[in-house]
């Protein structure tokens, strides 16, 4: 599913971010085989898709975020990227995915995982978002596999209701441990 | 309500890509703080909004209080054995009871029907809340654990009287079934996985009580307290000593739900007015 009026190309932001931040830096260099030089744009048709690839840049699986054109598999292939570095004692800012990191898209995954499934309203009024911003995280969502959306009717009214899958219950709790771990870095003494 | 995410997305601007610019640089620890916090804001909203367990603590509160004209005994007759008076076989022990403690043998059909009955409701009770609220409570979990125990309860006594099988009596020790209490510990096993299913601290305390009370009232003549509390009962009023042990864990119920319902209530509300001033 693609996001409307979504199309672009987006610069890799962590790509960015090794240029401007110390400890992104200072991490080991991914191989060229894999991972996106600094400043390499990746270009998509499909701009949730771009988002997770760009993420999907800083782990190993970089090579596969770069050339998957299916939102799920790429969203899974962040998740392992970002796991396996976070694993490594690296800064916390690594295991950090655009796809999830973004504020609202955090909520909706937030909100899902503490139900069976979530009505559109429900998430449009607890999030305070527009119907059509809602509808656009929602595909950049399901583009990556974290929720399944589900359209319907109760009677005559249609109703939405979105479920968190498991990949996206993993990214959701990859997200949380880095901004934790991120706060408990800043807060320790320096050593 | 614009219900069609396709249709609303083409008419509105989007903010999609805003990602770090929305004011939450990932490098920043007072953004991942403030993130952190508000993910915990709309965590309790959700689980606050979700909380529905007042009504199945209600209705199985008054289903057991309904019960307890099945829990008074017989009228004893000098001379007459109790056995005499009540059917020789209980068809079903489990949730009926054992013969000669029970008025007769409809308890076990009214639990069968009130069991499953109660269960319905409840799996009524959570659709319409989800189609009210907006989210849904994985309730399926409660409804097949409390079926399945229930189905249990009635074939596994049938299944011990076929020859070869008599050893499937050691799963229901008569201890736990003989006041007719049984069905307490079916419906407190459910409360444990509703709780879970909720994720609901107050609902485990809820059954973590309610289990202590089906136990004890599966096991001990709960009229003995009241007894050395100064209860005298006249002879007319012997046949109502096993109401105790009814009536206390209907009770604890019936409060609990009546408690959950009044602070979900206020607990709702005041998550609604902190999420608006965020």
């Amino acid at each position: 599913m693609s996001a409307p009026g979504d199309d672009r190309t987006l610069e890799d932001p962590r790509a960015e971010q090794a240029s401007a931040s110390p400890a992104a830096a200072a991490r080991p260099t991914e191989s060229a085989e894999t991972a996106p030089s600094p400043g390499t744009a990746l270009s998509a048709g499909d701009g949730a898709s771009a988002g997770v690839g760009a993420s999907a840049g800083v782990g190993a699986s970089a090579g596969v975020g770069a050339s998957a054109g299916d939102g799920a598999s790429v969203g899974s292939a962040a998740l392992a990227g970002t796991a396996s570095s976070a694993g490594d004692g690296e800064h916390p800012t690594n295991a950090l995915d655009e796809t999830v990191h973004q504020r609202h898209r955090l909520g909706i995954l937030t909100i899902t995982a503490e139900a069976k499934s979530a009505d559109f309203g429900y998430l449009r009024d607890a999030l305070g978002l527009t119907p059509g911003n809602l509808s656009r995280h929602l595909t950049v969502l399901e583009d990556a596999g974290l929720v399944q959306v589900t359209k319907g009717y109760e009677g005559r009214r249609p109703r939405t209701w979105v479920q968190i899958t498991s990949a996206g219950r993993s990214a959701l709790a990859s997200e949380l441990a880095a901004l934790t771990e991120l706060l408990r870095r800043h807060a320790a003494p320096p050593r | 309500m614009a219900e069609d995410p396709g249709q609303a997305a083409a008419e509105e601007p989007s903010d999609v890509g805003e990602g770090h610019a929305d004011g939450v640089p990932i490098e920043d620890p007072v953004a991942a703080g403030d993130l952190l916090a508000e993910v915990r804001v709309w965590r309790r909203s959700a689980r606050s909004d979700r909380h529905a367990y007042w009504f199945p603590l209600v209705l199985f509160g008054l289903l057991t209080l309904a019960a307890v004209p099945f829990y008074v005994l017989p009228q004893m007759r000098p001379g007459i054995s109790i056995l005499a008076i009540t059917p020789p076989t209980p068809y079903m022990p489990l949730l009926g009871g054992s013969p000669g403690f029970l008025n007769g043998n409809y308890l076990g059909y009214y639990w069968l029907v009130a069991l499953l009955g109660g269960l319905t409701l409840t799996l009524f009770w959570y659709r319409l809340h989800a189609r009210r609220i907006g989210l849904a409570t994985p309730a399926r979990g409660y409804l097949i654990t409390s079926v399945v125990l229930t189905l249990l309860a009635l074939v596994l006594p049938l299944l011990a009287q076929v020859q070869g099988l008599s050893r499937l009596d050691a799963l229901f020790p008569g201890d736990l079934s003989i006041r007719g209490t049984f069905p307490f510990l079916i419906i407190a096993v459910g409360l444990w996985v509703l709780a879970w299913a909720e994720r609901s601290r107050g609902l485990a305390v809820v059954a973590l009580v309610y289990s202590v009370t089906a136990l004890l009232a599966s096991l001990y003549d709960i009229e003995n307290v009241l007894f050395r509390l100064g209860w005298n009962p006249s002879p007319g009023q012997w046949r109502l000593t096993g109401l105790p042990n009814v009536v206390l864990p209907a009770l604890v119920l019936l409060v609990a739900g009546i408690a959950a319902f009044v602070v979900q209530r206020r607990q709702g509300r005041r998550i609604h007015q902190q999420s608006a001033s965020a």
